[in-house]
């Protein structure tokens, strides 16, 4: 089960409203490579996992990316505090406000919503491992962008903070798929699936 | 200095390979050693990062204003030199 | 920063440290160093949260050691600067 703590992971302190760069940020909460889809996605991969490392590191990254969704809708809270009306139109941020307000809700920069489509549980260790190296990376782009696109130096700072975390999650997928083939034939990795078929390699 | 020993550098480097990954490589609790960075077995068709080994580590105050604790894994992004 | 901040500061860089080593320690969980860093950082975050309790409140509801005030839903959330 999950524990809440009142603290961020890292501090977001946010001096300067900007409705521009909130509409970019918000493809971190909602978007298809943004922090949610990121918890959703290890968090159901889990379950199935047949070695323990790898369920215990599904459980503790996708526990992580919920503080990253903390921290990106402080981001968002914080950039669109106080907002003029003024402001509202010239930004563009108009068409999130007129269904939002500035309540935090999750979209990608589009205005797509979220949905589940953004993220696979294939139910298959070196599939759901392979999937999981992609999102890091995808989310290390989106933050690239983001960094490309924000001058606020509180902005910034904590916007690589995150992107840092996804080099290391990307790091630690790796080292999950290698503990993975380290136990299956290596004469053939793809001979059976050990989350499913019976008399395919479990090691502990 | 024998210079005929680069006649054959791909054996040389398959030698040195070998001796190398005579190491323990196996993640199974039954060997006690530690992980190469990569399988003495590389079969095609499958991806393999380098498995991290214990490098220098941060204080808890460089380590979160880094993202990491660790020095080996600090990438930053540099946006191709347009900035700092 | 005043020394509520100061302290959460602290909190916050155990923590993540825990953190780091606790994502190691998955794919290491013979690795001898990160175990002992791990142990060693444990305790002084535990006794740094205790301080907090003590001083200004609770971060988690059951650390709430206040009998007479439930501390837990006072002012700031981590989202309000």
């Amino acid at each position: 089960m999950w524990q809440y703590e009142k603290k961020l992971q890292y501090p977001v302190k946010i001096k300067t409203p900007n409705a521009k760069l909130a509409k970019v940020i918000i493809s971190q909460l909602g978007g298809p490579d943004g922090e949610l889809s990121a918890s959703l996605r290890y968090l159901n991969q889990r379950y199935v996992m047949p070695y323990s490392e790898v369920k215990g590191l599904l459980t503790d990254i996708g526990t992580e990316e919920l503080a990253h969704v903390e921290m990106i809708s402080a981001i968002l809270y914080q950039l669109t505090k106080d907002l003029t009306i003024d402001e509202i139109k010239e930004s563009g941020f108009d068409t999130y406000f007129v269904d939002h307000t500035t309540g935090i809700y999750p979209v990608a920069a589009s205005g797509a919503p979220f949905t589940a489509t953004y993220f696979q549980s294939k139910g298959d260790i070196i599939t759901d491992l392979h999937e999981n190296l992609a999102a890091e990376q995808k989310a290390r782009t989106t933050y690239d962008n983001i960094l490309r696109l924000a001058d606020d130096p509180d902005v910034r700072d904590s916007i690589k903070f995150l992107r840092q975390r996804e080099i290391v999650h990307y790091q630690r997928f790796g080292e999950a798929l290698r503990l993975t083939t380290d136990r299956l034939n290596s004469r053939n990795f793809y001979a059976c699936n050990p989350a499913f078929d019976k008399n395919c390699p479990k090691k502990r | 200095m024998n210079l005929n020993m680069f006649d054959n550098i791909d054996g040389l480097v398959l030698r040195e390979r070998e001796n190398n990954l005579r190491r323990p490589t196996d993640s199974r609790p039954e060997y006690n050693g530690e992980m190469s960075p990569f399988p003495a077995s590389t079969p095609l068709a499958m991806a393999y990062v380098p498995f991290q080994s214990w490098g220098d580590t941060m204080s808890p105050e460089e380590a979160l204003d880094c993202g990491t604790l660790f020095s080996d894994l600090v990438f930053p992004f540099q946006e191709g030199g347009a900035r700092r | 920063m005043n020394p509520q901040s100061l302290l959460m500061k602290k909190i916050m860089q155990y923590d993540f440290t825990l953190k780091e080593l606790n994502l190691y320690l998955d794919t290491h969980p013979n690795c001898r160093r990160a175990l002992a860093m791990f142990q060693k950082f444990r305790k002084l975050r535990e006794d740094a949260v205790r301080e907090y309790n003590e001083k200004f409140g609770p971060i988690t509801p059951e650390q709430n050691i206040n009998a007479q005030r439930w501390q837990w839903v006072d002012a700031p959330f981590p989202w309000e600067v």
